[in-house]
């Protein structure tokens, strides 16, 4: 970055390196260069946080059978919710159809049959947390953890994968993801990576895609970038072809590119994709190298590589991405979000049957490599600054979902639930071992302090420094849902 | 409240209901005040909790009008609906104060509450309120699942901006909103905008430089252009690709030798649909082709390729092939999610479940199969992978929630169409013909079948081999003789009896030449072996002497077997001669077709059909404009969005039509509509009326697909091999290929890298493209080979041109890769870089420096952009 072309830059030539000072701006191209439209320091608060990792299980995990356990469900196996003396605050149909933009077109049946828990739960750490026996590596973190147990969300199917990353339903189509207004109102923390980096497949076209990581109108500059994690080729088409090209010819390459696409942009001030492809220019060029050298597990020593998992062939694919993820954050990412469960379709949390292997299974990849995340960054000192998310589209439901017609998957498997689940937090500021909001006897609403998903994304904000009510983008009108509220009681 | 309303389903007239209310909303929509979204608009009470009848919970005054109204109504006979309640209704005042009831429900002040009424400020909004909803009501109404009426073409203010009507509908849109359009692009832009949408390649330089001098005489350049690039046989390529998204194409897939997805050899569904296109074949006559060109034209194997879409559909797994035809044939013909009806009724649209299996048995009766193309006898090299029905009758049952273990035997589902789309639907069998049942009685089959048996002669090494040969060969032709007389109905004739005598002979003789010869080579084997084991045991070496003796064994075995042979045959031959000659082993299949994918196949492009023309015309707008006129191109259902457009949809819709479903007329149309030949920027006032563009103020740019981007590096640099259609080529060959990317390898795990990174389709479906701005674009289009020699190319031929001028060369390489040439500061920009330092600019740049040039062009934003 030393050559003479780069350091004549002048006042905002430059997009993306460098535009930590020039957040939460639009950008304009005037005279070539690119000119904030408004001024505004890009943080609103002091940050508590410089990252967050958030993680997302595909498909709908169950509240029940990992962080909301519930002794009724034993107690009342097999009976209707009818018969428990909370059927009448339960099948409250004005309750229930609260929870769902739209309700009448989201008809789903009400499976009544009360399912049992699947697995058993352990009270772990001093405070005591209570989290299932399929999570045990999350339970030895419990101290760091905070459990909020009373989310909702508005869609019954899984769009509401698109609803938990923006706040929309699907049908309203993309909206900015809670990473793109991070990488929007903050910039970059490190000129050589992405603000927001992407690992794992995101959900399928059914419910959101690629719009799961993408910024909508916040332009494509913002949208998450995704990255393979593969220590063998990190990055495809890595070196030059031309095997005589010298790094500072290529950096001369790329400076002229720079300029010429700058005089396009004074024909054409407000194209977005003409501002990211000129900052995709500048990152792409320090990726060459830096990419490389993020995923080079075989740096870590062996009992950290066998904290994550690596060492087993059951969690070592998550395991990479979260030691990729907390090496990620020591290089600067702001936001870096982690996919578990790509299966195509709905996902492969959807256990609307055999729930007890499925999901058990399903566990059994990512709570070790979480755990080992957790734990990591704070023997590393980090965690303190680094956020971590573990949460889903919904939870599932109390009752048993009826398949009829084949006895070894008869009620053995829970549907789609929106009215009540959980997310997992811990680090940057968030309390440890603590509880917040709950969801009725039968985990069926959430009914003490219920959060909407946007409510997460106000805190994640709002722990980066940013002030939810305060990012707004020229000519686009957010709804009160699409801002949240800081959960204020879990915060340390 | 709710339980409330439960309970008057049961005790109360039809019309007061929850529907009733969600009636009310609608007929508003965002024009009801919140406050009247509830029950207190027409009942007292409205915070009855507890009530349990309509007693505790009565009209008030506005209510009881509401309800007369639809009591006079269904004494007239005449529906009761609420829109048209509301009509009869709205200048009438039910509480007296003054007020209209529709003035109160605009404002929020309950029309049945005298004491509520507006207040000074609301009376002020009255008006701009009143005028909105009547602006609201009079919108255009969208109702996709009706059959197209041609709307009228829109009446605006200034009408001469339009080329042709799409420009009115887009005109008006702009006046309604009071947007300032953006002026006309600039010519080159226009050139290159229209050159890649249809051909998808760049303008070359000369054809930049005619088209400005030609412009400035002839009004119709323009259009002239147009005419060209239609005629161009890139243009089937162009919009094959775009088709082949819609219709989910892809190269067969599988692990070895296992086919689990599509079929070998589906590239010649590709160059049906590259070749259809260019043809102008009509969108109608190409559903028609792709869903029954076998019960169509069963015996034209050309057309027979269009099958390719429901071949590419196999799966190795029936009940998934099955649920892929009818969820895509559903989405992508008529824009709507039949799949989602499998396991319960549609929960948006009025699709029954019965009718994805009535659906579902359209399809049930077919099979794939390769069948021969000239000149290749086997089929695992090439041949047309094609649908057929295997049978007449087969069953469809209906799955109890959609589960496929749980079947209901006790009724097979008929085939049938969803009600709701109207038009009939009607079934009649087909009768094959004997090449469509046996497609080895093909000439060309037999012709084929004829020159391998002269090959094997020609090149037979011993007289045994040889004499075996030529019987097998005189059994051929005396075969293909005798099906012919039979196929003419001659069977049991005297001449028949005499040639089916006359083959068993042959047959008897061949039999016999062909025991001789495999007796004498197994001989020869023998002793070969023998030989080697002599050797091997000389050599002692073990593992050999192993080797030579298991050699040894088989081929005693088959000189024991060759003997037996011979004695048969020469047994055979002394036996009495009879008709019973031994029939050639061909493929037989069916000669009857059920008819039921014919029949869809003409419901669906019947010109009534409400949604396969609008479906049509919306994904071409999309390519043409970057943003569909219904935002969900696959769904035109309740769970979909609504159109920007609706009357320019259908009055597109009419169009296309009437103009025999040509689709190269519409592209005419919409490429030399005032509205496609705007400029990319426009007043900035419009970004915060509309910054997304859906009013189309502006034209917008779009990002080069991958393919686009790919065979454009091919291009500019004079290596691009224009042969169109073929075998796929290996995907792994993508940055040395110079095939366009159309004919790459696309499957599942097959995939171009490099199309990818510019978010190339998905194999699976992929209805609409994404398009992303990542830092592996850059990488791709910087670092990668294709770049590397496209570059290195170019260079050289600008170089050769220019001679040493470096303004000339700079001149030249903009006017290849951006179609312009560089303005002032460009050339500044340019040139400092060919010098890099040195003084005064002169004498030649330094050694790679142009080919660097290059190379960032093909890295400038405008390359992959569409202007």
């Amino acid at each position: 970055m030393a050559s003479p072309d780069m350091n004549r830059r002048t006042f905002l030539g430059d997009t993306g390196m460098g535009m930590t000072g020039m957040a939460l701006t639009s950008l304009l191209f005037q005279n070539g260069e690119l000119q904030a439209t408004e001024s505004g320091s890009g943080r609103h608060l002091a940050p508590r946080a410089k990252s967050v990792i958030w993680i997302f299980l595909i498909g709908g995990l169950s509240h029940l059978e990992s962080f909301d356990p519930k002794p009724a469900l034993n107690k009342y196996a097999g009976k209707s919710i009818d018969e428990t003396p909370f059927g009448d605050a339960v099948l409250n149909k004005g309750k229930i159809n609260k929870v769902l933009l739209d309700p009448s077109k989201q008809k789903r049946k009400i499976y009544k049959s009360l399912m049992p828990l699947q697995t058993g739960f352990k009270s772990y750490g001093e405070s005591g947390l209570e989290i299932s026996d399929w999570f045990p590596h999350m339970g030895s973190c419990a101290d760091d953890l905070t459990l909020v147990r009373s989310m909702w969300t508005i869609d019954n199917n899984h769009g509401a994968q698109l609803t938990y990353h923006t706040g929309r339903k699907i049908t309203e189509g993309a909206f900015p993801t809670v990473g793109s207004w991070v990488s929007y109102g903050l910039g970059t923390g490190n000129q050589n990576l992405p603000h927001y980096v992407v690992l794992g497949n995101p959900s399928a076209d059914c419910c959101g895609a690629a719009w799961t990581h993408g910024s909508a109108y916040l332009g494509p500059a913002h949208a998450g970038v995704r990255m393979k994690v593969d220590p063998k080729q990190p990055l495809s088409f890595v070196r030059s072809a031309d095997e005589k090209l010298t790094p500072s010819e290529q950096q001369k390459m790329f400076g002229l590119l720079g300029k010429l696409n700058r005089q396009t942009g004074i024909q054409y001030p407000d194209d977005q994709y003409l501002q990211a492809r000129i900052k995709s220019y500048e990152l792409a060029f320090q990726m060459q190298s830096t990419v490389p050298e993020v995923m080079q597990f075989q740096e870590e020593t062996q009992s950290v590589q066998n904290l994550y998992g690596l060492n087993d062939k059951v969690t070592k694919d998550f395991g990479e991405k979260c030691l990729a993820a907390r090496r990620l954050t020591e290089q600067g990412v702001r936001f870096i979000q982690l996919f578990h469960g790509y299966r195509g379709n709905a996902g492969a949390w959807d256990s609307h049957r055999d729930i007890k292997r499925l999901h058990s299974q399903l566990a059994a990849q990512v709570d070790q490599p979480i755990a080992g995340l957790i734990k990591d960054l704070k023997l590393r000192g980090l965690l303190d600054e680094t956020m971590v998310v573990i949460g889903s589209e919904f939870g599932r439901t109390p009752g048993a979902e009826h398949r009829e017609g084949n006895s070894t998957v008869q009620g053995s498997g829970r549907d789609h639930h929106p009215h009540g689940f959980s997310v997992a937090m811990a680090g940057g500021g968030i309390k440890g071992g603590h509880i917040h909001g709950a969801t009725d006897e039968l985990g069926f609403h959430a009914v003490e302090d219920r959060h909407y998903v946007t409510d997460l994304h106000a805190t994640v904000l709002h722990q980066m420094g940013l002030d939810t009510t305060q990012l707004n983008y020229p000519g686009r009108q957010r709804l009160e849902r699409d801002y949240g509220k800081v959960i204020h009681d879990i915060l340390s | 409240m709710l339980l409330l309303m439960v309970s008057w389903g049961i005790c109360t007239p039809a019309w007061a209901n929850p529907a009733n209310r969600r009636a009310f909303a609608r007929y508003f929509g965002n024009h009801l005040s919140k406050s009247m979204n509830s029950c207190g608009t027409c009942h007292v009470g409205a915070h009855a909790e507890g009530a349990e009848s309509l007693d505790d919970f009565p009209h008030n005054p506005f209510g009881t009008q509401l309800r007369l109204e639809g009591e006079k109504l269904s004494e007239q006979n005449r529906d009761p609906e609420i829109a048209l309640r509301m009509k009869l209704l709205a200048e009438k005042d039910a509480d007296g104060d003054g007020f209209s009831n529709l003035q109160e429900i605009l404002v929020g002040t309950a029309p049945g509450d005298k004491t509520k009424f507006p207040d000074a400020a609301a009376v002020q909004k009255l008006k701009t309120l009143t005028a909105e909803f009547h602006e609201y009501q009079n919108r255009y109404a969208w109702k996709p699942f009706q059959s197209v009426k041609r709307p009228e073409e829109p009446l605006v203010k200034d009408a001469t901006w339009a080329r042709n009507p799409i420009d009115l509908f887009i005109l008006a849109g702009h006046e309604k909103t009071g947007l300032k359009r953006a002026g006309e692009a600039e010519p080159t832009i226009q050139l290159r905008r229209v050159y890649l949408d249809l051909i998808g390649l760049n303008p070359t330089p000369q054809e930049i430089r005619e088209f400005l001098e030609d412009s400035k005489t002839n009004p119709r350049a323009y259009e002239e252009v147009v005419d060209r690039l239609l005629n161009h046989p890139a243009y089937g390529e162009r919009w094959g690709r775009h088709w082949m998204d819609v219709w989910r194409y892809s190269d067969w897939a599988g692990y070895k030798e296992a086919l689990r997805e599509s079929q070998r050899h589906i590239w010649h569904w590709r160059d049906w649909i590259i070749e259809s296109l260019n043809a102008d074949k009509s969108y109608d006559q190409m559903l028609v082709e792709m869903l029954a060109a076998d019960e169509l034209k069963p015996d034209d194997w050309d057309t027979l390729r269009a099958t390719g879409f429901l071949a590419r559909n196999y799966h190795s797994v029936r009940n998934q092939w099955m649920d892929d035809v009818v969820k895509h044939t559903s989405q992508a013909f008529l824009g709507i999610t039949v799949g989602c009806a499998k396991c319960h009724d549609h929960m948006y649209d009025p699709i029954k479940q019965t009718e994805y299996f009535q659906m579902r048995a359209v399809f049930e009766t077919y099979h794939v199969r390769t069948d021969r193309v000239a000149g290749v006898l086997d089929i695992s090299k090439n041949g047309i992978p094609r649908a057929y029905d295997n049978s007449l009758t087969a069953n469809t049952w209906f799955f109890e929630k959609g589960d496929e273990r749980r079947p209901l035997k006790d009724k097979s589902i008929p085939p049938g169409v969803p009600k709701f789309l109207g038009g009939t639907y009607e079934v009649q069998p087909v009768s094959l013909p004997l090449v469509a049942s046996q497609p080895a009685q093909r000439d060309f089959v037999k012709q084929d079948f004829i020159a391998q048996m002269r090959g094997v002669m020609e090149q037979a090494q011993q007289p045994e081999q040889r004499l075996a040969a030529e019987s097998a060969l005189a059994v051929l032709e005396a075969q293909f003789a005798i099906e012919e007389m039979e196929a003419a109905g001659e069977k049991k004739s005297d001449a028949w009896q005499a040639s089916a005598k006359n083959l068993v002979n042959l047959q008897r003789q061949a039999n016999l030449q062909e025991a001789q010869w495999k007796l004498k080579s197994a001989i020869e084997k023998q002793e070969q072996a023998k030989e080697t084991l002599a050797k091997a045991e000389t050599n002692k070496k073990t593992a050999a002497i192993t080797k030579a003796k298991q050699q040894l064994k088989t081929a005693d075995q088959e000189h024991k077997a060759a003997q037996t042979s011979l004695k048969k045959a020469e047994a055979a031959i002394q036996a009495e001669v009879t008709t019973e000659y031994t029939p050639r082993k061909q493929p037989t299949y069916p000669q009857e077709s059920s008819g039921r994918r014919l029949a869809f196949a003409r419901w669906l492009t019947d010109d009534h059909n409400p949604l396969t023309a609008r479906v049509a015309m919306n994904h071409i707008w999309l390519r043409h404009f970057g943003q569909p006129i219904v935002p969900t191109v696959n769904e035109f259902g309740g769970n979909g969005r609504e159109p920007t457009h609706p009357a320019l949809l259908d009055w597109l819709s009419a169009e296309l039509v009437q103009r025999n479903w040509s689709m190269k007329d519409m592209h005419r149309l919409i490429v030399t509509s005032a509205t496609y030949r705007m400029a990319g920027t426009g007043p900035k006032e419009n970004i915060q009326i509309d910054p997304d563009n859906l009013y189309l103020w502006k034209k917008s740019a779009r990002r080069m697909e991958g393919e686009i981007v790919r065979d454009n590096l091919l291009f500019i640099s004079g290596r691009l091999d224009p042969q169109v259609g073929g075998a796929d080529i290996d995907n792994e060959q993508a940055q040395d290929s110079r095939r366009k990317s159309i004919y790459l390898r696309h499957a599942h795990e097959k995939l171009v890298e490099f199309v990818q990174i510019f978010d190339g389709p998905s194999v699976t479906e992929c209805y609409m493209r994404e398009t992303s701005v990542q830092p592996h674009q850059a990488l791709a289009l910087a670092n990668s080979k294709i770049s590397f020699l496209a570059s290195e190319a170019l260079a050289a031929n600008i170089e050769q041109k220019t001679t040493g001028d470096v303004s000339a060369f700079i001149e030249e390489a903009f006017l290849h890769v951006l179609s312009r040439l560089p303005n002032e500061a460009e050339q500044k920009l340019c040139r400092e870089f060919l010098y890099d330092g040195a003084e005064g600019e002169k004498g030649t740049p330094a050694q790679g420096q142009y080919q660097r040039l290059i190379t960032v062009l093909f890295n400038h934003n405008d390359f992959v952009t569409i202007r």
